[in-house]
């Protein structure tokens, strides 16, 4: 009998160790970014050559201490990351770009990226998540893009 | 007595919480693989081009306020979580079911864990109907 007591015991230790706890309301309704913030992330280049783009994306980021993180060429996604550690605390700014084709006849490339600060205490435990909103970040990031590229459509800036 | 069954209830218990826990101290797993056990929810869209609907859904995640971290075409599969917040990851896949029709589905978990909510995943379906299908443009 004590030994069945001692092994109930267990198991609902380990239960009561593993609950996650669940997540606010908040966190499971989603919501549609603002037309702003959506304009802030764009930027249309006037070439079809993505692969060009998606080159000169990964020059910059090179450039900025970002090391690429994942890859799809078909679907025009590149992911980066630039880590740091500031005493017990490791951070991360993550880059995610999407390039598609664009325009009347596709022969523009839309570029959109997010970009992310997350950060993690001693113990490894997720500290901070926030999107990188300053406007400056992202004009920079597609400036230097299209200089990198030699082409930025009329208007577009 | 046997305590067999028992012990066996403890490893399950141990072997679900590993599961739900599988996340590395920076979240990195994120780029792989889904969650284990993942549940997931789906539908089916007219759709003759795949790519085009991959396309679509990574858009339809970036208006919904989520990062990429991974994509892989020749998969379908596409992972994202929320920018702000909250460590909610949605693992969206897109594959072709005929000519025309594609199949969407798509699993949540928070903080690594699995969710059993199918809210997150109700909102990307509407958010992605939408965006197949918008409404013509106006002259």
């Amino acid at each position: 009998m004590r030994q069945l007591l001692l092994l109930v015991s267990i198991a609902a230790s380990s239960a009561l160790g593993c609950a996650v706890v669940p997540p606010p309301p908040s966190a499971l309704t989603l919501a549609p970014i603002s037309a702003d913030e959506r304009a802030q992330q764009t930027r249309v280049y006037a070439t079809e050559d993505r692969t060009a783009l998606l080159g000169a994306c990964v020059a910059v980021l090179r450039r900025h201490g970002f090391a690429a993180e994942d890859q799809d060429a078909e679907l025009g996604v590149i992911v980066a990351a630039k880590d740091a550690t500031d005493g017990r605390e490791r951070t991360r700014l993550r880059a995610s770009l999407a390039a598609a084709p664009t325009g009347e006849f596709g022969l523009e490339t839309s570029l959109r990226l997010t970009l992310q600060r997350l950060a993690w205490n001693a113990r490894g435990r997720e500290t901070k998540r926030e999107a990188v909103r300053e406007g400056g970040e992202y004009a920079g990031f597609f400036d230097e893009v299209a200089r990198e590229l030699g082409v930025l459509r009329p208007g577009a800036e | 007595m046997n305590a067999a069954p028992l012990v066996a209830s403890c490893a399950l218990a141990l072997a679900l919480c590993g599961a739900a826990r599988a996340d590395s101290a920076d979240g990195s797993r994120a780029a792989a693989e889904p969650t284990p056990g993942s549940l997931a929810v789906a539908h089916e869209f007219a759709a003759p081009d795949l790519l085009h609907a991959q396309r679509i859904a990574i858009a339809t995640l970036q208006d919904l306020g989520f990062a990429l971290e991974s994509a892989d075409a020749e998969r379908g599969v596409l992972i994202a979580s929320l920018l702000d917040a909250h460590p909610l990851r949605l693992t969206v896949s897109i594959t072709a079911k005929d000519d025309a029709t594609i199949s969407a589905s798509v699993a949540s978990d928070y903080a690594g864990a699995s969710l059993a909510n199918l809210g997150p995943a109700a909102a990307f379906f509407s958010a992605y109907e939408a965006a197949l299908n918008p409404p013509p443009e106006l002259d």
